[in-house]
């Protein structure tokens, strides 16, 4: 499909913008003008429309298909929420609109902080980090600045081997040595390698629960144990969050700073790699360290205060991304107590169910019950004929669904994760499974079939490869 | 029970599949006491109940919403044009993840490469990536960036920069290894200085980070600076706000090696702070040591122009902590609505919005210098720019406030202490600013000073 840089109109945008003539830019002194004007596309609004449309028909959402992309909890996007972030009071609020002004926002926000604190277990929650990513670097210069209060220097963060990359970076951004400690053979943070890992230099371990592999820590309290007897803290990656949600608390394991990824488990939307949103929630002694703004209530009404003194400081311009946190206000509003568990056992009834109804083709990696997704491998007759797990996804596309996660986590060989979450119907299981079946079928019978996949998609299988060896990142470096 | 796709049958018969007995039994191997907790929620309510209450929520905020509003300080009310909040409506688009599967993303993937086309095209650079959270962390992530290139620790940041983001690099600093000085980049009434920045700069240095307008919406030229950083082998980073750069000539043409800030301009509104959208261009030299995700141009299996992720060598999934950085979700969607928004305005359009920030500001200023007590600082100012009255700023944004504008944002009561004073007001004028508007202002403003003297 052509770019809309090779795409020419006569009549343009332009006509949206009156003219205010060539006056105003006579102010700009000729040193600061711009020699020549940006080469942006000229098109008719007409033409514009066309291309952005014939660029959405080459683009799937889980508006598209099934969408059982592992650890990222693809499910659907409640368009009430859509709706809601839209409404004009809080589309067009300045975030420096007067406090006094902005009071159905404030309110939305204080209260959408209570119920995550309900369902985390924490006693205070800040709204300011944009990403899961964004929130993990939070409370790690949360930990930071908590043992620095307490004149203790601890440099190091321990994440487990089967951890998301974002965890070790975000620690590495904070500051920490990072130190890996191994699963055991259950799928499990081993206990006597976390034992020899802790130490007085350890300031915190970083832990989904359920972990990676789907499987839920069931050691949580020795693990929690292991490290506040340390001196250190339990930090939870949110991003497994909807596996539990509204059955067990973080907080009541043990954990004393978390993250929550809102476009995961709280229904909004991924805006196709973003914008997301997460907050971070902790217990009441590291609280004074959380960053500005906090949300204050006095009575009824509502302020945003600086932080104390000990605060970490900033971590965005504004409060967060406000947008984003009204959809999952609503989300949670339509929910309520009962639909908030009733998403958990509906999401750990789909995962569990894909995995006894795969297990003949696709073992899982761990023989154990999993929860809200779970780490599959291809069985071996099918591994030898030569066919990769990206060649099975890779097929999926044909067949009309959205491949899971592959090749994550890393100590899974030729991992294939699989998150259904609780919004598809069994019919829609149902048709996956057997997909994946015929897809096995079809790699014993013809496996080139698997390896020259996708044949339906908009475009064949693309090379990587060659976009890393010559790197081609605008239109003009292709020229 | 809303957003559930199971009927009780069907989880009778999946339970029955699995050989359990009830929903609660897939959780028995979560130990029972965790399981013990009565949440403490609001029961559910239905769509049309949730609608109301967000309705009547909203309508709180509907006097700052409606308000004419003269706010910047990080964030602009520009228009957002009607085809792209339609188009960003597109469910495969917005419900879409990041384009890990390309060949079902070309949509997001092609948008994305536009996008950074575009954003290098009006930077004067060569390369963009595909967005970070805001402007302040695009700026944290810049100095990081330079860091990594140069090997050295130290940073120079123009004390004019915006309050916030100087913020954030503030708490960022310590866990990137960051030594950061800042330097006063000139008064409100002696206008830009470029000798302190740029004697600040020295062989430790890594970068110099200075804005373009500043925080007080002035310009300056940067390519004395761009010196003073390259005889060190610094880089110099230019925090830049995009329209401006279709009349001003942009940070790559004045020698900066990095441009970054904030694409919430770009048709994104203003949603109370959030999701905007951070930009980073740069020379293609650096693109190895960028952070962000990059979208590249290769072929598919058959030949045909293709897109993907590229460069993810670079990124925390594959690298950990040696990433460049932590960022995974991005603000994708809002890069993908820059690009729409500056594919909607076109060169005209956007040298038009960009003339009538101009005009607007140059209008009010002209009113406001006619009204006694009412003090202007020099400066060739696009679209932001601060008087001073009397009276304490705050009790002027009141004033203003009762009669329908959102005056400006009072300095000293929302940064606190710093080149300003009680009585400064930070203004902001776009292409929304009717002459009606402006006239009003000036009358209210007018009468506020005149009851006070």
């Amino acid at each position: 499909m052509e770019l809309v840089f090779e795409k020419h109109s006569a009549a343009s945008g332009a006509a949206n913008v009156p003219d205010p003539g060539p006056e105003a830019e006579a102010l700009v002194p000729p040193e600061l003008r711009r020699a020549a004007p940006p080469a942006l596309p000229e098109l008719s609004e007409l033409d514009v429309v066309r291309h952005y449309l014939a660029l959405s028909r080459r683009q799937v959402g889980v508006d598209s298909v099934f969408y059982p992309l592992g650890s990222c909890t693809m499910k659907y996007n409640p368009k009430l929420c859509e709706e809601a972030a839209r409404l004009p009071g809080f589309a067009r609020l300045h975030p420096h609109a007067p406090d006094e002004l902005c009071q159905g926002m404030l309110a939305l926000l204080w209260n959408l902080e209570q119920r995550l604190c309900e369902i985390c277990g924490m006693d205070a929650f800040t709204l300011a980090p944009m990403a899961g990513a964004q929130g993990e670097w939070t409370g790690l210069l949360l930990v930071r600045a908590y043992h620095r209060a307490r004149n203790d220097a601890r440099t190091e963060v321990l994440v487990p081997d089967s951890a998301h990359g974002t965890n070790p970076a975000s620690a590495a951004m904070a500051g920490f040595e990072v130190r890996a400690v191994a699963s055991n053979d259950d799928g499990e943070v081993d206990l006597a390698a976390l034992r020899n890992a802790v130490g007085p230099k350890t300031a915190a371990l970083m832990l989904t629960n359920p972990n990676t592999l789907g499987l839920f820590e069931t050691r949580i309290r020795e693990i929690a144990a292991v490290l506040h007897q340390a001196g250190a803290l339990l930090y939870y990656d949110g991003a497994n969050l909807n596996a539990i949600c509204g059955v067990a608390r973080p907080g009541d394991m043990g954990f004393d700073i978390v993250h929550v990824n809102v476009h995961k488990t709280f229904a909004t939307p991924h805006g196709g790699g973003g914008p997301g949103a997460g907050p971070v929630g902790v217990k009441a002694r590291i609280a004074p360290f959380l960053p500005a703004p906090r949300i204050v209530r006095e009575g009824e009404r509502f302020a945003r205060a600086e932080a104390s003194p000990q605060s970490i400081g900033r971590v965005g311009a504004f409060g967060g991304n406000a947008g984003i946190l009204i959809r999952a206000y609503a989300y949670l509003a339509m929910l309520g107590r009962e639909g908030v568990t009733r998403v958990a056992q509906h999401a750990v009834l789909a995962a569990r169910y894909l995995a006894a109804r795969l297990a003949s083709d696709f073992p899982s990696a761990y023989d154990r019950p999993c929860m809200h997704e779970f780490v599959a491998t291809p069985s071996a007759a099918i591994l030898g004929k030569g066919v990769k797990t990206l060649d099975i996804a890779k097929r999926l596309i044909d067949c009309g669904f959205h491949p899971p996660t592959v090749y994550f986590p890393m100590i899974v060989h030729e991992a294939l994760m699989v998150e259904p979450t609780e919004t598809e119907t069994k019919e829609r299981l149902d048709a996956f499974v057997a997909a994946m079946h015929v897809i096995a079928a079809e790699a014993m019978a013809t496996p080139e079939k698997l390896k020259t996949a996708p044949q339906n998609a908009p475009v064949g299988r693309v090379d990587e490869v060659k976009a890393a060896r010559e790197l081609v990142l605008t239109y003009d470096m292709a020229r | 029970m809303p957003f559930v796709s199971l009927t009780d049958a069907d989880v009778e018969a999946m339970l029955g599949e699995l050989g359990l007995g009830s929903l609660d039994a897939l959780f028995a191997h979560v130990p029972e006491d965790l399981r013990r907790h009565a949440f403490a929620l609001p029961p559910g309510r239905t769509q049309l109940e949730v609608e109301r209450e967000l309705e009547a929520l909203a309508a709180r905020n509907d006097r700052a919403a409606g308000a004419a509003c003269f706010l910047g300080a990080g964030a602009y009310d520009h228009h957002v044009p009607a085809a792209l909040r339609e188009i960003l409506r597109r469910g495969e688009l917005y419900t879409a993840y990041t384009p890990y599967q390309p060949e079902i993303a070309q949509g997001m993937l092609q948008a994305l490469f536009e996008y950074q086309t575009m954003l290098a095209r009006l930077t004067g650079l060569d390369v963009a990536n595909a967005s970070l959270y805001d402007g302040a962390t695009a700026c944290l992530e810049a100095l990081g960036l330079a860091v990594r290139h140069t090997n050295r620790t130290r940073v120079v940041v123009d004390a004019n920069l915006n309050p916030r983001w100087r913020d954030v690099i503030k708490t960022g600093a310590a866990g990137m290894g960051l030594t950061v000085v800042e330097v006063p980049g000139g008064g409100l009434a002696q206008g830009r200085d470029a000798a302190a920045p740029a004697a600040a700069v020295d062989a430790s240095t890594a970068a110099l980070l200075v804005p373009n307008p500043d925080f007080f919406g002035r310009y300056a030229d940067l390519k004395a600076l761009a010196q003073a950083a390259h005889a060190h082998g610094a880089l110099l980073i230019g925090a830049a706000a995009p329209i401006s750069m279709a009349i001003f000539e942009p940070p790559g043409a004045m020698g900066c090696d990095v441009a970054c800030g904030e694409g919430q301009e770009l048709g994104l509104g203003l949603s109370f702070g959030g999701p905007y959208l951070g930009f980073l261009a740069a020379r293609k030299e650096l693109v190895r040591r960028m952070p962000g995700r990059l979208v590249g141009m290769t072929v598919d299996s058959r030949g045909q122009r293709a897109f993907t992720l590229t460069l993810q060598t670079r990124e925390q999934h594959i690298r950990r902590e040696k990433a460049t950085s932590n960022i995974c979700s991005n603000q994708s969607l809002c890069a993908f609505a820059a690009g729409l928004y500056l594919a909607i305005m076109g060169r005209e359009g956007l040298r038009r919005c960009a003339a009538a920030c101009l005009a607007g500001v140059a209008a009010l200023r002209a009113k406001l210098a006619a009204i006694p007590g009412v003090t202007l600082f020099p400066g060739t100012h696009w679209r932001e720019f601060v008087f001073r009255t009397p009276l304490r700023a705050e009790r002027v944004c009141e004033l203003l406030a009762a009669k329908g504008i959102l005056a400006g944002v009072p300095l000293a009561a929302r940064f606190g202490a710093g080149i300003w004073e009680a009585g400064d007001v930070l203004v902001a004028v776009t292409e929304k600013r009717t002459a009606e508007e402006i006239d009003a202002y000036a009358a209210a403003l007018r009468e506020a000073v005149a009851a006070a003297r």
